[in-house]
């Protein structure tokens, strides 16, 4: 916890300065040449800009606290006015990416699970080494690429899922597909690997030496003890799954935060990227403390308080 | 650049012959082919600028969207045009030359930094070691990649900034990699002996640590240069990679885009480039031994520590059991016959290696692969266990054999608690409801005295003591009051005290329930204790059997002999030396063509060193596999009565 | 203090049974501090590895520490070598007091003190050849190099029965055995007066366990080396030690030559020790079923009041709670530490009598 606030406060800072540290500024790309010096003064007075970095820092941490986290430079209402307040505009945003990510999860785990078993079940079979290329093939090609293979094939030839959008109930299919690749290539490996390592284990053995069913054997005293493997490697990989979506959503046209990223990065729409990356960083802390709590709940051996 | 990217497939090769002695030749095909795949690629990127066909920006609209050759297109344009009329195939090797170099250059310089920080924070420990810890935790904590993104979008991307951007992203994974190792290794009692010899830090650091730890983080080296060039392509896609003229393969890809229906080949051609690279730098890491020794003697050790069994009740006749691997078959156990009566304790006795524990496994049809039973029998009350399938003989593993391993701290799942683990034999077998099970393992565990067994049996393994969880297993493997326990170095890791209670228990409990037991062991002290009969094992082979004080009073094997003649005895008064078998244990991959004790034994003559002796009995009770020992007419009037009478009413 | 460093005596001059003292330790402690506190590290208890303990070793002499697991006998070996530094006390070899000694002179004090390990699988560099692994100590002490070094190296492998040819080979291509004797070469390199052999022989094969005891008793009588022997091993001690000390939870409860010490034992937990050794003889191993030790091994963390052993103890009473016992000179040379053992002494000497 205490890290994880650590952590978010350093993103916040690294955000505030990083950004501030290119010559070029919002004012001028924004406008793109076409405005008068007075003008782009006028701007930078509306955004704050012309105070200290200091003060702006200070600004900028008191409004988050209050929930407030500016206007956006780009997107406005009307051309000079105040932008769209940018919490409003990153809400909006936000569920699309959720969404997306959950079903690449889900996807991930659905691939994963069942070829990492059934590989550790029979090591060194031809199975195992069907699984073992696979994982390395989906973990070499890279999202875009699969992502724009799944389009030619189920959008442009078959025509039966559509290209991009988020006008549909299938629409998150082939985005999902697309970033669960890479993603399941990690599981399928820890899982393979976990389990083969956990069926060779003395209590594996001695399990068998009772006699219980192989299902039980596999199920409940392999299984439990392999997701803890994985439950650490969903974790820590939870960021490539966020920035592999940055690339999803641009080629699937995916309305999430990952594009809107991209683009305000482009635009230097400073209060756009202060929020929405210190909030990704949030969101794979939360993501990690849910993994820890997790983590109790499976093994024994982290909890506190042995009795021995 | 062109050495830098060219050093990882280098380095390894030069790793490869170093280790090639140790290690199974299975990783090799993987590591030659991803070598050989990377090092071309790396040729053609890097020589591009002598070897590309056409020059990789040249337009000549009248050869626009001309596909590759194996889909109709010519040779003068192997792998197409794009729609320009530009050569693709110059194009991605112009192109592969960014990636490359950026992979190696983030490798390497995040191998160097991660790799120095990890062995001083984990030699050094304390406040370098918080401070390495705290700063790998929080960027562990940050979605690195996103911030990559964003780090470039704002500084300008070139080769050097991705690069260092890209490696400062990964110096993490190599400074715990390292971390890790070296804290392991730092335990090591080499380094306590160099410690203790006076070797100074940095010798020790660069002598004795750093050579031990560097092999494991070559794989990490492979599997983070594969991915550096899915970042970076990730961003080329993005256009945040390196801008124009110069293409790299993201950004072809991104253009290729576009045009996927009409003109597949201009997103394919680099797309599969970056998969080639990607794919081979992973296969190269995952050929690579991760960790030599461990791989190589966890391999042995469990081969070896597979053995038991034994009865009339259980009756074992001609049991062969083999290993194969890729360096041939190893037999682990010859020509096994033993026997166990109701009631009975029969010790099996023997060094690490002999096959004691891969008889009991190979009973109860659990020999871990590769292993296999290739002949022989089982029968238990007459029924032969090898003919059974998997399922009858799950019905009968827990239900009348029980099994009772050495250590109860890996012998027992970690994460299901004490009860759960007896509950489930005794509903798996008795067909107990949860409740009944429930009650039914409270009383096992009082009867195997773990005090308060009511609270204790929700308590998971690692909350018992070690004596206790012993006691445990016992109580687990008797729970469906099996005919017969198979007990495998039970008391070993145990203190002299805890294993005089354990030893204790087992032989009371066995009373009780009036079953049979085998004891495997290594401790002659157990066996002379606690057995009624003992059998000898050498080399997978029973070289001696019979009653415990016969085998111990007349030992007729000269290996039972000299096994006896070199444990220093308590009682021994005189401190001359000790009468040592001469020569090592076998190799069980090289065994000698006659007996396999021959070379080291002092009474060898030449027919031992030809033929193989078998088990043959010289009374009604006793046999040796020995050329030396005399045929049954013999010895078998005066012996056996002696001998084997005081043992059965005991 | 410097010449005694590096100008060794010749203990082999002296006669043998009055030998003075090589080593002698005085209430050597080591206690672990348990921190707690992210930020701050404050000490919330100790645990008490070694507390105050006692002994000396003559030259050329044995001296066994046993004990089960959480005794401290390895603690108290990686101390002498300075592995650990000691909480308090003294450790004087040859006349330097260690625990005081400058980095220099300890660096001279390693010649005269080397160490053989237990696992014969971690204690030789995987990455050296035998070779190297034995001439290292030349090399760091400058003792030979180059040819002569190559020399001593084939000397001291024939000294512990190796074939010199296998210097070129890695230590994990020799058997368990072999590699224990590259490590006693290893500690042979630089001439030591004295040996600390921390469970030495316990990871090897039976068979391979008489070989190494049979090569360290032939090196100490050639060379006239002391050897602290720590193991558990209660029949191996009893074949090789001159002296014994047993511990229990970071004390020693008794300390006598090792004859007498197993013929009467006079501590209740070395009676327990020795009754629940199994003895490798069916007749004797079925009559001494009596005095088997009840209850677990208390936590170092926490160990009981008093006399450590006193909840597992068949003469406990309420005094051994309530005070530790100092150790009490039974006879000359035999310590034991003990409430109790005058009269279990005497119980011993009447039951004898009525018996016999």
């Amino acid at each position: 916890m205490l890290l994880g606030a650590v952590t978010l406060f350093f993103t916040l800072t690294l955000v505030f300065v990083i950004i501030r540290m290119v010559p070029s500024d919002p004012a001028t790309v924004l406008m793109m040449g076409e405005a008068t010096p007075e003008q782009l003064d006028r701007l930078r007075e509306l955004w704050g800009l012309d105070k200290s970095i200091v003060e702006q820092f200070f600004i900028y941490l008191a409004n988050l606290v209050q929930g407030n986290a500016g206007d956006s430079y780009q997107f406005q209402r009307v051309a000079g006015m105040p932008g769209v307040p940018v919490f409003d505009l990153v809400m909006n945003r936000l569920p699309a990416t959720g969404y997306l990510a959950l079903v690449a999860i889900i996807f991930s785990m659905l691939i994963a699970l069942p070829l990492g078993i059934l590989a550790a079940l029979f090591p060194d079979s031809i199975l195992d080494k069907l699984v073992l290329i696979l994982a390395s093939v989906l973990a070499s090609v890279p999202a875009f690429f699969s992502g724009m293979l799944l389009m030619l094939f189920f959008s442009l030839t078959l025509r039966i899922l559509p290209t991009g959008g988020y006008d549909s109930p299938q629409s998150v299919i082939l985005p999902a597909l697309a970033l669960s690749f890479s993603f399941s290539a990690v599981l399928l490996r820890v899982t393979r690997t976990e389990m083969a390592r956990i069926m060779r284990s003395e209590f594996i053995q001695s399990a068998r030496a009772k006699g219980l069913r192989s299902w039980r054997i596999v199920l409940v005293h392999a299984l439990k003890n392999a997701m803890i493997p994985l439950l650490t490697i969903i974790g820590l990989r939870f960021g490539d799954l966020l920035a592999g979506s940055v690339v999803v959503e641009t080629l699937f046209r995916w309305p999430g935060i990952g594009g809107l990223m991209i683009d305000s990065i482009i635009a230097r729409d400073y209060p756009v990227v202060q929020l929405v990356i210190p909030l990704a960083a949030l969101a794979f802390i939360i993501v990690n403390i849910t993994v820890d709590v997790l983590f109790g709940a499976l093994d024994p051996r982290l909890r506190t308080g042995g009795r021995s | 650049m062109t050495e830098q990217a060219t050093m990882p497939p280098s380095a390894t090769a030069s790793l490869l012959s170093r280790v090639r002695r140790t290690w199974s030749r299975r990783g090799m095909p993987r590591v030659i082919t991803g070598a050989t795949v990377l090092i071309v690629m790396s040729i053609l990127c890097f020589f591009s600028a002598w070897l590309t066909p056409h020059p990789p920006n040249a337009v000549d609209l009248s050869a626009r969207l001309q596909p590759p050759v194996f889909a109709g297109g010519t040779f003068n344009h192997i792998l197409g045009t794009d729609e320009l009329g530009r050569d693709i195939l110059s194009r991605v090797m112009v192109g592969g030359r960014t990636s490359m170099a950026i992979g190696a250059l983030a490798v390497v310089v995040s191998l160097t930094i991660g790799s120095t920080l990890g062995l001083l924070a984990g030699y050094f420990g304390r406040r370098l070691d918080a401070v390495v810890t705290m700063l790998s935790e929080i960027q562990l904590a940050l979605p690195s990649m996103l911030i990559i993104f964003f780090f470039l979008a704002v500084i300008g991307p070139n080769i050097v900034t991705i690069a260092i951007v890209l490696a400062l992203a990964d110096w993490v994974l190599y400074a715990r990699m390292v971390r890790a190792r070296t804290l392991v290794e730092k335990t090591r009692e080499y380094v306590d002996a160099a410690r203790v010899l006076g070797v100074s830090t940095s010798r020790l650091l660069l002598r004795h640590l750093w050579p031990n730890v560097f092999p494991t983080i070559m794989v990490l080296a492979m599997v983070s240069l594969g991915g550096v060039i899915l970042s970076e392509s990730a961003l080329s896609f993005l256009g945040l990679g390196v801008q124009r003229p110069w293409p790299s393969w993201g950004r072809m890809v991104a253009d290729g885009q576009s045009r996927l229906q009409a003109a597949w080949w201009i997103a394919v051609s680099p797309a599969f480039c970056i998969a080639m690279v990607v794919f081979s730098a992973n296969l190269l890491g995952d050929g690579l031994p991760p960790d030599l020794e461990g791989r190589v003697m966890s391999h042995i050790k469990q081969t070896i520590s597979a053995t038991a069994q034994s009865v009339p009740l259980l009756d074992i006749r001609g049991l062969r059991t083999e290993f194969r691997s890729d360096h041939g078959t190893v037999r682990v156990l010859n020509d096994v016959s033993l026997s166990v009566s109701s009631g009975e304790v029969l010790g099996l006795v023997g060094e690490s290696g002999s096959g004691k524990s891969v008889t009991a496994l190979s009973l109860l049809g659990l020999v871990p692969r590769p292993g296999r039973v290739t002949q022989g029998q089982v029968l238990l009350n007459g029924r032969d266990l090898m003919t059974m399938d998997e399922r009858a003989l799950s019905d009968l593993r827990g239900r009348e054999v029980g099994l009772v391993l050495q250590d109860a701290m890996t012998a027992m799942n970690p994460v299901l608690t004490i009860g759960q683990q007896i509950c489930e034999t005794l509903r798996r077998h008795l067909g107990l409801g949860r409740a009944q099970a429930r009650r039914r393992a409270i009383d096992l565990l009082d009867r195997v005295g773990i005090p308060d067994p009511g609270r204790r049996v929700d308590d998971y393994p690692h909350q018992f003591s070690g004596g206790m969880r012993q006691r445990a297993m016992i109580a687990m493997a008797l729970s469906c009051e099996p005919k017969l326990l198979i007990a495998d170095e039970p008391t070993t890791a145990l203190d002299v005290t805890i294993q005089a209670q354990v030893l204790d228990l087992l032989s009371s409990l066995k009373e009780e329930m009036g079953m049979s037991l085998i004891m495997i062991t290594h401790d002659l002290g157990i066996i002379a204790g606690l057995a009624d009969r003992v059998a000898v094992m050498y080399a997978g082979n029973i070289v001696e059997t019979g009653p415990v004080r016969q085998v111990f009073k007349a030992p007729a094997h000269p290996y039972t002999q000299g096994l006896l003649a070199s444990i220093p005895s308590i009682t021994d008064t005189t401190k001359s030396d000790l009468q040592a078998i001469t020569g090592l244990p076998p190799d069980l991959a090289a065994l000698p063509q006659g007996c396999a004790f021959a070379p080291r034994c002092p009474q060898r003559q030449r027919r031992c060193e030809t033929d193989r002796p078998h088990l043959i009995h010289h009374d009604a009770q006793s046999a040796a596999a020995c050329w030396l020992v005399d045929p049954p007419s013999d010895r078998a009037a005066n012996s056996t009565s002696q001998t084997t009478e005081p043992m059965r009413n005991r | 203090m410097n010449t005694a460093a590096t100008t060794r005596p010749k203990p082999r001059d002296q006669d043998a049974g009055n030998g003075h003292d090589l080593l002698e330790v005085n209430d050597l402690k080591k206690h672990f501090p348990i921190q707690s506190g992210f930020f701050s590290s404050r000490e919330v208890g100790r645990v008490r590895a070694v507390d105050g303990i006692s002994f000396s070793i003559k030259a050329g002499k044995t001296l066994a520490l046993v004990g089960e697991s959480g005794c401290g006998k390895s603690t108290v070996g990686r101390l002498l070598v300075k592995l650990l530094e000691p909480t308090e006390g003294s450790i004087v070899l040859n006349g330097v007091d260690l625990a005081q000694a400058s980095p220099e002179q300890m660096q001279a004090m390693r010649r005269q003190m080397q160490m053989v390990f237990q696992d014969p699988y971690s204690s030789l560099n995987p990455r050296m050849k035998v070779g190297q692994n034995i001439s290292e100590a030349l090399t760091v002490h400058r003792l030979a190099s180059g040819k002569a070094a190559i020399a001593r190296v084939e000397e001291l492998m024939r000294l512990v029965g190796l074939d010199p040819k296998l210097a070129n080979r890695l230590p994990q291509e020799l058997s368990g055995g072999q590699r224990q004797r590259v490590g006693i070469a290893r500690a042979l390199a630089v001439e030591p007066d004295f040996i600390i052999c921390d469970e030495a022989i316990s990871a090897l094969d039976v068979s391979v366990q008489a070989q190494v005891i049979n090569l360290l008793v032939k090196l100490q009588r050639d060379l006239d080396l002391a050897y602290l022997f720590i193991a558990h091993d209660l029949a191996v001690v009893r074949h090789i030690a001159d002296d014994v000390a047993v511990m229990y939870l970071g004390r020693i409860v008794e300390l006598a030559n090792s004859a007498e010490l197993f013929a009467k034992p006079l501590h209740p937990y070395t009676r327990g020790l020795i009754a629940a050794l199994p003895v490798p003889d069916p007749d004797l191993a079925r009559t001494r079923k009596d005095a088997v030790i009840r209850g677990e091994l208390p936590s170092p963390l926490s160990p009981p009041s008093g006399c450590h052993f006193h909840p597992r103890c068949p003469y406990a009473t309420p005094i051994c709670a309530d005070y530790v016992p100092r150790a009490e000179v039974a006879t000359q040379g035999r310590q034991v530490a003990c409430h109790h053992w005058l009269d279990i002494q005497k119980a011993d000497a009447d039951t004898e009598r009525t018996t016999g």
